[in-house]
Order: structure tokens, then C-alpha cells, then sequence
């Protein structure tokens, strides 16, 4: 099943509470297969519960696509087994590495350099072979430049390039790193390649000074971000948007109240852009 | 890594090395030392938590600062190949198998197992499901449910906390189990019951009767009381559903 609208993520901490969400409130939820695949039980058996009912999105966290430890076949198989068994259709990762002699579990900064970008580009290559379908990479934070001086967009738009996968945009990472590394955040993403953008995401970050900010998933999306998101539909089309949400939970009505966010900017984008078809079209039948 | 990697996974081993043990590797050249420390912060909280979350007894019986010092060293020696964020329990288990640092207790790898066992329990995927059962006779062939464990410790894992800490070794016996609701109990076990739980686990054959009667034989006990003790420990575990039939007689 494909997605689309405005998402949120489910999470075993919060089952209860959304056990009460119909697709009046989000039109499709996302999980990380690593937190699902093999778990039965109760946690198991909710999730089907929640299966059944939405439309859903697989975003992976371990499959370390630009690491120097050799791709894990075997989970990578999990994954497509775990999807097709959910029938789920989309699935997306990060553009960095989380392991490095075994997992670390958590996202670290690729050196950007082309070397590195042809380097992942044959892992995806590999991934998408076995998943039968485009990869889509996330833009991730970070927090240190460890490369050769090339760019993050230059990165990025290299690897999308060599590769035939898509692009997951994360418009708050895109802001988080545009603070941190000092470049021009509506540049980013008004360059990047339309037809490869297939999913969004937008989240809350901290301050943690002037200059470095932290993704953390763990506060409300600040005014700046909402409006590179309306910016990244602009520019490229409404998309399906995740609102992501990882701990400091606040209560359910109020994170729904971000979601409907996302789908009034959704609205007002595609309203806009449906006035100017319209308004193109007129044009059109005068000059005939 | 080979000598021929590519510069820019050299670079990736230095950053990822300096994640893991910040005291003993070198961090990359040219970063600042607060954007390094978001890094060290954010990975190293991460695994605590995921350690904490999963054994919150052996975490509480520890000196926080020995507690730390565990995780760090974790984080340091074991290569975790597990991608499944549920099972890097299962990753810390076995590095408490072989940890050696003075502080911890003698106890502790037992400890950690029994609750690893708790969470393996909740989440493990079974092919079939406690159901109660009920009139189940001597000619019946029954067997364990696949979501019932049973584990022999040298020390009274269940009961371990700050404020009862074992000095000695006394042998616990205890099965675990999910039960229809997708609850997880336990219930403590004396060596027969143990003994005639792992009979059962293994049966795919034998009727009641004969297991019992084996068992007495085995354990030199006079059969007429295995076979009354034995059926009253059956009627309760079939009760709480962790029996099922082999072959319904």
C-alpha cells in the first residue's frame, strides 16, 4: 500500500494511545523495522491491530549504507520479508553509517567526497537489488564536517545521481545543518532533484547554542521549518510528511494538531498549485 | 580494515573509534571539541538506555559510577552484530557473560539472564499460544507450549534488589510463561516440578502416566505419590495454559 497525506511514527511506548487513531487523524503511520521484525506477543500482535487499519511506512535505522562493515544480507532480506508480510511498500534509511566494527546505533557524519559517494552508491545498488524497489535515503543531521570540503548538497545530489534511488528530504535536517555548517538552507533544498524527492519528514529540534543545534525528535517543529516544508512543496510538490516524534511526548491531541499542520500546508500548496494549472490553462485557451 | 580502504572510511574508524572510547582514541583533527561531545553524549546515552531498559535490577544493585563504567566498556570491547534494536539485550548479556570487572557480584550474569528472560518472554515470536486446558488425563500425551520457559539458577534471581542481595548460592527454579491475555508470570518451581517441566518440554510420545512413572523411577520415589503430586502440578500448569496435547488421546 503507498502512502500519502501526513504521518506520524508508532511507537511501542505509545500503543495505547494511538489505538485510538482512525485515518480521519493520520493517513498512514511509519516504524522502523528493527524495532518489529521478529517481535510477537503483544507488541506483535498490536501491530498487525495497526496494519490492518493504515497504510504504513517502513524507515530503517540499522542498515548503515556508508559503513566500512560489510552490508547485512541476511537483515536486509528480513526487511523485504517483513514488508511484503505487512505489505508495505515503502522503505527508507539514512545517508550515513552506524556501525563500524558492530553496531553503534545511532548516526554518524559520512566524509563527504566523491569517493564516498560512489562507495555507497554500489551499496545501494546492492540493497535495491534485493529489495526489488528504489532505496530512499534521508539527508541526516550532523554535527561535525569530517569530509574533503565537498559539499552536503553536492554529496547528496552525487549519490542520487550514480544511484537510482530516491530521496527521503527531512526539511528539520536540512535546517539543523544549515545552522551548523553555515550554508543556505532554502538553496538546499530548492536544488535538490524534483523527480527523486518520494517522502518527507519535518521534527522539533534544541538549541543546544547559536550555531549547533540538535536533532533530537524530542520538541515541537519550530516556525523556520514549517516554512522550508511549504518551501519543499513548492519547489518540488506536496509529499507524503511524517511528523516524527521520539520522546517528550506530548499528549496525542497535541501532537495531532502538528499533523493537521502538515496537512494544511499540504492543502494550501496543492490549492495554490491547482489556481495556477487552472490559471495556465486559461492563458492556454486564450492564445487558441 | 584493510591497509587499501578508501581515505574516507580511515577517517570513519578514527570518528567511530573515538565514539566508543573517547579516553583511549584519538578524536578526528579539526572538530570541535563540543560538536565531538554531542556525538560521545548522544551514543553513549543511547546504549545506556538501551541497557538500563533492559536490566533495570542489575543497573540498580550497581554503584552508578560502576554501573557507567560497564556500559563504557561494553560499548568498547563488544562488537554488537545484532541490527534489531530489542536483541542488543541479548548483545549485553553475553558480554556480562565474560565481564570481569571486580564490582560486579558473583551473581550477575544470573541476574542479567533472568531479566533478559522477562523481556524474551514478552516478545518472543511462538508458534502457538497458552490456552487453558482442562480434564486432562493420565493417557493423555502432553507437551510444553513454545511460550513457556523454564531455567535452573544457582541463586534466587526473582528476588534480587538493593535491599536483598544474596550472599550465597541457593539453587531457584522458575518458568516463565505468556499466558492467553499475552501477560508474562512466573512461578517458582521445586526440582521434581523442574524436572518433570523439562520431561514434558521434550514429550511427543509418552502418555502422562508414563512420564510420571519414569520420572518417580529415575528419581527413586515411590510412583503412586509422583503420580498424584505430579498430576496436581499438571492440572495447575494446564490451567494458566503452558500445556498443550501432543496427540489428544
Amino acid at each position: 500500500m503507498t502512502i500519502k497525506g501526513a504521518g506520524l511514527g508508532l511507537r511501542r511506548g505509545m500503543l495505547d494511545d494511538m489505538s485510538q487513531l482512525t485515518t480521519n487523524d493520520v493517513d498512514f503511520l511509519e516504524i522502523a523495522p528493527e524495532n518489529w521484525i521478529g517481535v510477537g506477543g503483544r507488541f506483535g500482535k498490536a501491530l498487525r491491530s495497526f496494519t490492518e487499519r493504515f497504510p504504513f511506512a517502513c524507515h530503517g535505522l540499522s542498515l548503515s549504507i556508508g559503513s566500512a562493515d560489510p552490508i547485512d544480507l541476511e537483515f536486509v532480506k528480513s526487511v523485504k520479508r517483513f514488508m511484503d508480510e505487512h505489505q508495505i511498500t515503502t522503505y527508507s534509511e539514512h545517508l550515513s553509517y552506524c556501525s563500524h566494527n558492530g553496531h553503534m546505533y545511532d548516526l554518524m557524519p559520512i566524509p563527504f567526497s566523491e569517493e564516498a559517494a560512489t562507495y555507497v552508491t554500489k551499496r545501494v545498488n546492492v540493497v535495491q537489488d534485493i529489495l526489488e524497489r528504489p532505496l530512499i535515503l534521508e539527508n541526516v543531521s550532523t554535527y561535525a564536517d569530517v569530509g574533503d570540503g565537498m559539499s552536503e548538497l553536492a554529496f547528496v545530489t552525487s549519490v542520487l545521481e550514480q544511484s537510482n534511488c530516491k530521496m527521503l528530504l527531512d526539511v528539520n535536517n536540512v535546517f539543523v545543518n544549515s545552522t551548523n555548517h553555515k550554508f543556505n538552507a532554502e538553496h538546499y533544498i530548492r536544488s535538490l532533484p524534483t523527480d527523486r524527492i518520494e517522502y518527507v519528514h519535518i521534527a522539533g529540534h534544541y538549541d543546544e547554542a547559536h550555531d549547533l543545534l540538535v536533532d533530537t525528535h524530542g520538541a515541537d517543529v519550530k516556525p523556520e521549518v514549517w516554512r522550508l516544508l511549504e518551501l519543499a512543496y513548492e519547489t518540488h510538490g506536496v509529499r507524503p510528511t511524517l511528523l516524527e516524534r521520539d520522546f517528550n511526548f506530548p499528549a496525542m491531541s497535541d501532537l495531532l494538531l502538528e499533523v493537521d499542520q502538515i496537512k494544511r500546508i499540504q492543502s494550501k500548496v496543492l490549492d495554490k498549485q491547482e489556481l495556477l494549472t487552472k490559471a495556465g490553462g486559461c492563458h492556454d485557451r486564450k492564445r487558441a | 580494515m584493510t591497509e587499501n580502504a578508501p581515505d574516507f572510511l580511515a577517517v570513519q574508524q578514527q570518528f567511530s573509534a573515538h565514539i566508543r572510547n573517547p579516553t583511549q582514541a584519538a578524536p578526528t583533527e579539526g572538530v570541535e571539541e563540543r560538536r565531538l561531545n554531542i556525538y560521545r553524549e548522544l551514543f553513549f546515552n543511547n546504549i545506556e538506555g538501551f541497557a538500563a531498559g533492559a536490566f533495570p535490577v542489575l543497573k540498580e544493585i550497581l554503584a552508578e559510577d560502576d554501573w557507567k563504567q560497564l556500559v563504557r566498556d561494553f560499548f568498547v570491547t563488544h562488537a554488537c552484530e545484532t541490527p534489531y534494536f530489542l536483541e542488543i539485550s541479548e548483545e549485553f548479556l553475553n558480554y556480562i557473560q565474560t565481564a570481569k570487572q571486580a564490582f560486579l557480584p558473583a551473581f550477575s550474569y544470573q541476574l542479567a539472564h533472568w531479566e533478559w528472560m522477562e523481556l524474551h518472554a514478552d516478545i518472543a515470536e511462538c508458534d502457538d499460544q497458552a490456552e487453558p486446558l482442562i480434564g486432562i488425563r493420565l493417557s493423555d500425551q502432553i507437551t510444553t507450549v513454545d511460550c513457556a520457559w523454564c531455567l535452573a539458577y544457582e541463586y534466587p534471581v526473582h528476588k534480587i534488589s538493593p535491599e536483598s542481595m544474596p550472599s550465597e548460592m541457593a539453587p531457584s527454579f522458575l518458568m516463565v510463561y505468556r499466558n492467553e491475555d499475552l501477560e508474562v508470570g512466573f512461578i517458582e518451581l521445586n526440582p521434581l516440578s523442574y524436572l518433570l517441566f523439562e520431561r514434558l518440554e521434550q514429550n511427543n510420545q509418552y502418555s502422562v502416566e508414563s512420564v510420571l512413572t519414569q520420572l518417580a523411577q529415575d528419581q527413586n520415589m515411590d510412583s503412586s505419590i509422583v503420580l498424584k503430586g505430579g498430576m496436581e502440578i499438571i492440572e495447575q500448569w494446564a490451567a494458566i495454559g503452558v500445556l498443550k496435547y501432543v496427540t489428544k488421546a
